[in-house]
């Protein structure tokens, strides 16, 4: 090679290389596919890039629209029929409704105007009153028009709701069809920086925990599930009525079991002209990565440990239940807040005063409420038993309804239905402190003999205990909020502590199945232990076993 | 009755009457005792601090009316922190009582910095169904909710063409009275990975060290004083923070903290005293029994 | 009937305990729109439920005032601001005085809510420093080791909590220790300690045994071994 050639293309070289350190990475040995654990909506892509990214490279995938996905939008006739009904409807309502409110509008800026010009020009008291009441009464007519002019915007949207949006999946439709005519690619992730790519790493949430130690770790990973469909600038004239034309673009869900193309654009930031701070995309390259067709999955596998130990726990409890109905002389702990049912009961009846009994601050749907309602339907039995008045305010009116069932059960079964009196049982107020107010006037007035506090408490447990104690009564609490545990403890007689709540029930009825499921409880709890601690061991001494994370974070 | 005997069957209300005093005091004529602040919340503001300028973040003020004095003026801090870096708030609550107090209090911030509804932040009000609603935007937030507070569709907001749910936004704060915090965790922050922090009341803060220790919060602000932190940390990262004027911004928990020292201090020497009392009574009682 | 009463909830309880189980694992939007119907169901229920309540709530103070019972004269007012507070919500007209009807800023209601509710809603609350004050200083005694564990701990906590706290910690004198400083007393050290560790611990522990207890009792009512709540006793 002569020097003039070598001189040539070193200068060849000098010329390309500027040109080559501009060019953004392109997407190698991609890989398309479903996601495992979505809803079906969602295509995970993983690839490498060629080079190296640097701050100013960035990619942005897109998603072709088809026919299906199209037709998947498409309004039924009859869908279509209302919607149609609906527009008639209101705009033979609101056509004059708005013309009113742009004039009363332009009526009330000039009341304000000229009340504003008033005080400025500080004319005497009267005028300015004259003026602020004339703004005023239009500031009230421009008001009733927007009052009214939302009230059909109600009755229009209610209209036009049938199980879905159908205003919106009309938008939709019209949107991805005028997206399809166009043969337009839909932008589904926004320009991102190529630097902040996930990888399969960062995804523990579908790979599991494990997924750093895989060989692939480190391949780019993304998801596309829902597209941007831009508006195709053609809103219906009437919609200006329904305030829904302004959509810049609609986020689209992909529909699962249909075949999406997915294409990546790498571009280069630039900075903007008109500001400074910014950096706009620009264009690079477009790379087709291929097609892949998300599946709706008929189990999350994610969860699969999940349901692993759910089943196993269940089993083991369901397991001891059995065992117990063989074999019911089960040993059980003395659980001394529960042993003090009796004497608090005894002591009511002794001082002829009545039993206070609250259930929580929660709705019924919580556990720590159930548990309560539980011990309710024991402790109801033996104070029928022993001829105490027992008064249970409530926060919830489901709850209150459960409760007197529970009541008059528990005095039927004690076989003294007749005491039994359904005001005593009564709703007073949803609001916290509302009712503590109420619970602490009854302790104040009534000076019940012994208190039970059970189930969830928030704030008030304090205010409820301490005024509870300066009556003097007996208290016995039990709460699985564990901090307003040291409230109790500091202020009650007894307290149940975290899962002695639920196993009151059990332990006051001495039923050998309750008696059971507290033994299996304890067996499941023996082997959370032992995981625990292997853990440990593993992390103090060994190298860190993954598995055993595995097993109770989601995959 | 002796001394002894006295304190040991001190009526409550005589200390209820010492601890209006105290609280009472420092308010009207304040000590200004210096506050340092705690690596919990040195965690929340560096967090926030470290989000690049203009990302969002979605607080949840899950309060009402009577934890004001402790979480307003966190709420207050962290949303002129926020729009300081510029970020783009997300703001809702999950409680009935607590729409009044966050307009007023995003109404004054967003006043002070010149913020505009729907394009800098969006205050979506309140809805029921805790687990449901967060659960819900993890969704879709403009799906969950379809109004904002002052009843503007959400859909055509600026700010929702590029925030489709919780997946997109940077950052989570929880301000809680009650047991919110939870919620957040196990249907946001976790499954959709957003890391998140915490300013509950101090009754309720020892409840979520596990979380913090796990890794699960990246900070915890605890009651007033957690507040007062955040205030001091606001003021001294950024001086220009409106402190004085008609509407505070900053600075409005750190009033509180004085009446909070002496009632911690009246408690402590309270119970101390009570102890030495206690211990004087039981002596008393065994040289009884001994004599006898 | 005995199968309306006793067979018929239990059935129930099951089918839709075991269907919203299995919802759980089942990512599609059909599984999604089924627990968001059973939500609406809920929410349905509660509805009605609130009207029971209200009709509770009049029963027990129409009865407490017809029998005289001791405080009766309470009831009075309780009514007096149950219909004071329905009828500043539900009338049809601006209440004289008030600029709106209804619900709306301005109006009666919203006045009462936010001039008498909200104070003192915010008063109970405040009761509670109160009652903080005369519970520690009651209940903390040194009577036993673990008392006085937890006498310590209440101290050390309440003085790092607040300013004063750091007054004294700064006061004392620092020693050193592998290269650093320490305070002799560092009060905002140990309380972040007992907070981060023992605090910490206890409450995972609790909360353990509380989420087991939890499956334990759900396995019960879903299987119809635990039916008191029904009032169906045992």
């Amino acid at each position: 090679m002569g020097m003039g050639k070598r001189i040539l293309a070193c200068l060849a070289l000098l010329l390309l290389l500027p040109l080559q350190a501009q060019a953004a990475p392109a997407p190698v040995d991609q890989m398309l596919g479903d996601v495992g654990n979505d809803d079906g909506s969602a295509i995970g892509i993983f690839w490498d890039w060629n080079s190296e990214p640097t701050g100013a490279d960035a990619f942005s995938l897109e998603v072709r629209v088809n026919q299906e996905l199209v037709d998947h939008y498409a309004l039924t006739e009859r869908q279509s029929q209302m919607l149609s009904d609906a527009r008639e409807w209101l705009r033979g309502e609101i056509a004059d409704l708005l013309a009113e409110r742009t004039a009363a509008a332009a009526e009330m800026r000039t009341a304000n105007d000229a009340l504003n010009q008033g005080i400025i020009d500080k004319l005497d008291n009267a005028t300015i009153n004259q003026l602020r009441s004339n703004y005023w009464a239009k500031y009230k007519v421009h008001r009733r028009l927007e009052q009214r002019i939302t009230s059909l915007h109600e009755e229009f949207a209610s209209r036009t709701y049938h199980g879905e949006d159908l205003r919106l999946k009309a938008l939709t439709w019209e949107y991805l069809k005028q997206a399809l005519a166009g043969e337009s690619w839909v932008d589904a992730t926004g320009a991102t920086p190529m630097t902040e790519v996930g990888t399969k790493a960062g995804r523990t949430d579908l790979f599991g925990v494990n997924a750093g130690n895989a060989p692939d770790a480190g391949r780019k990973f993304a998801t596309v599930g829902t597209i941007s469909v831009p508006n195709p600038g053609t809103p219906a004239a009437d919609d200006s009525y329904t305030g829904l034309e302004q959509f810049s673009s609609i986020p689209v869900n992909l529909v699962p079991d249909i075949e999406y193309q997915v294409k990546m654009s790498t571009y280069e930031m630039v900075p903007n002209p008109e500001n400074a701070e910014e950096s706009l995309p620009e264009l690079d390259n477009q790379y087709t990565l291929g097609s892949a067709t998300p599946l709706s999955n008929a189990f999350d596998k994610s969860k699969w440990n999940n349901l692993l130990f759910a089943l196993f726990f269940s089993s083991v409890i369901l397991t001891f239940i059995i065992l117990a109905r063989r074999n019911p002389n089960m040993f059980i702990r003395r659980i001394a807040g529960l042993e003090a049912v009796d004497e608090a009961i005894g002591r009511a009846t002794e001082m002829g005063k009545p039993v206070l009994y609250l259930c929580g601050m929660q709705s019924l749907s919580e556990l720590p409420t159930l548990a309560a309602i539980n011990i309710l339907g024991r402790v109801a039995g033996k104070i029928a038993d022993y001829e105490s008045d027992l008064i249970v305010p409530n926060r919830d009116p489901v709850v209150q309804t459960v409760a007197q069932e529970v009541v008059k059960e528990g005095y039927l079964n004690a076989g003294r239905p007749d005491a039994y009196r359904d005001d005593n049982i009564f709703f007073l107020t949803d609001d916290q402190f509302s009712f503590t107010a109420a619970t602490c006037g009854i302790m104040m007035r009534d000076k019940p003999a012994a208190i039970f506090l059970m189930g969830y408490y928030y704030a008030e447990s304090l205010l409820l205990a301490e005024t509870g104690a300066d009556t003097g009564a007996i208290q016995i609490a039990g709460t699985d909020a564990e901090h307003q545990l040291p409230f109790f403890i500091v202020t009650c007689d007894y307290t149940l502590i975290g899962e002695e709540l639920y196993a009151a029930s059990a332990y006051l009825s001495r039923e050998p199945m309750l008696l059971g499921s507290l033994k299996g409880q304890d067996v499941a709890k023996a082997i959370m232990m032992l995981i625990i601690l292997l853990q440990a061991i593993f992390f103090i001494f060994g190298p860190q076993a993954d598995w055993l994370k595995d097993m109770v974070t989601p995959l | 009755m002796d001394f002894v005997t006295l304190i040991l069957n001190l009526d409550r209300k005589i200390i209820f009457a010492f601890v209006a005093v105290l609280v009472a005091w420092p308010l009207i004529w304040p000590l200004a005792l210096p506050i340092e602040t705690t690596p919990e919340v040195r965690s929340i503001f560096a967090a926030i601090e470290a989000l690049p300028n203009g990302s969002d973040i979605i607080i949840a003020a899950d309060y009402d009316p009577s934890s004001k004095p402790e979480l307003q003026p966190f709420t207050y801090s962290l949303l002129a922190h926020c729009f300081e870096k510029d970020l783009k708030v997300h703001l809702l609550t999950l409680w009935p009582g607590g729409p009044a107090l966050i307009q007023q209090a995003i109404e004054d911030v967003a006043a002070q910095y010149n913020k505009t509804s729907g394009t800098d932040y969006c205050f979506l009000g309140y809805k029921p169904g805790n687990a449901a609603v967060v659960g819900g935007l993890t969704n879709s937030i403009t799906g969950t909710y379809p109004t904002d507070f002052y009843n503007k569709q959400t859909a055509t907001m600026p700010l929702y063409q590029r925030v489709q749910s919780v997946k997109d936004v940077k950052y989570i704060v929880d301000i809680a009275a009650g047991a919110t915090v939870e919620v957040w965790i196990a249907f946001a922050s976790a499954p959709e990975k957003v890391p998140m922090s915490a300013a509950c009341t101090a009754v309720s803060a020892a409840g979520y060290y596990a979380y913090y220790t796990a890794g699960q919060l990246d900070g915890i602000s605890g009651g007033m004083k957690g507040s007062a932190e955040y205030d001091v940390l606001l003021m001294n990262n950024y001086p220009t923070v409106k402190v004085g004027g008609a509407t505070r911004i900053a600075g409005n928990a750190v009033k509180g903290m004085d009446a909070q020292s002496a009632v911690h201090l009246f408690i402590v020497l309270s119970i101390i005293l009570a102890n030495i009392c206690y211990f004087i009574a039981n002596k008393r009682q065994r040289d009884e029994r001994r004599g006898a | 009937m005995i199968f309306l009463k006793r067979q018929f909830p239990i059935i129930i309880a099951f089918v839709a305990g075991i269907m919203l189980w299995i919802r759980y694992y089942i990512p599609s939007e059909t599984s999604n729109s089924i627990e968001e119907g059973y939500l609406n169901w809920v929410r349905i229920i509660v509805g009605f439920a609130a009207i029971l309540g209200i009709l509770s709530l009049l029963q027990h103070h129409l009865i407490k005032i017809r029998l005289k019972r001791p405080g009766f004269a309470f009831s009075y007012v309780t009514i007096a601001a149950f219909i004071l507070m329905m009828l500043a919500g539900l009338a049809p007209f601006a209440i004289p005085g008030f600029a709106e009807k209804n619900m709306e800023s301005g109006s009666l209601f919203n006045w009462l809510y936010e001039f008498t509710f909200i104070p003192m809603q915010a008063t109970m609350f405040s009761v509670l420093a109160f009652f903080i004050a005369s519970a520690a200083f009651r209940a903390f005694r040194a009577r036993s080791m673990e008392a006085t564990l937890l006498l310590l701990a209440a101290l050390i906590m309440m003085v790092g909590r607040v300013p004063i706290g750091d007054l004294i910690s700064n006061a004392t004198p620092t020693f050193q220790l592998f290269g650093n400083d320490y305070h002799v007393i560092d009060l905002e050290e140990w309380t972040s300690w007992l907070l981060n560790v023992p605090n910490a611990a206890a409450k995972r522990g609790i909360l353990l045994g509380v989420y087991l207890s939890q499956i334990a009792i759900a396995i019960r009512i879903i299987f119809g071994i635990e039916r008191t709540y029904m009032g169906g006793g045992d």
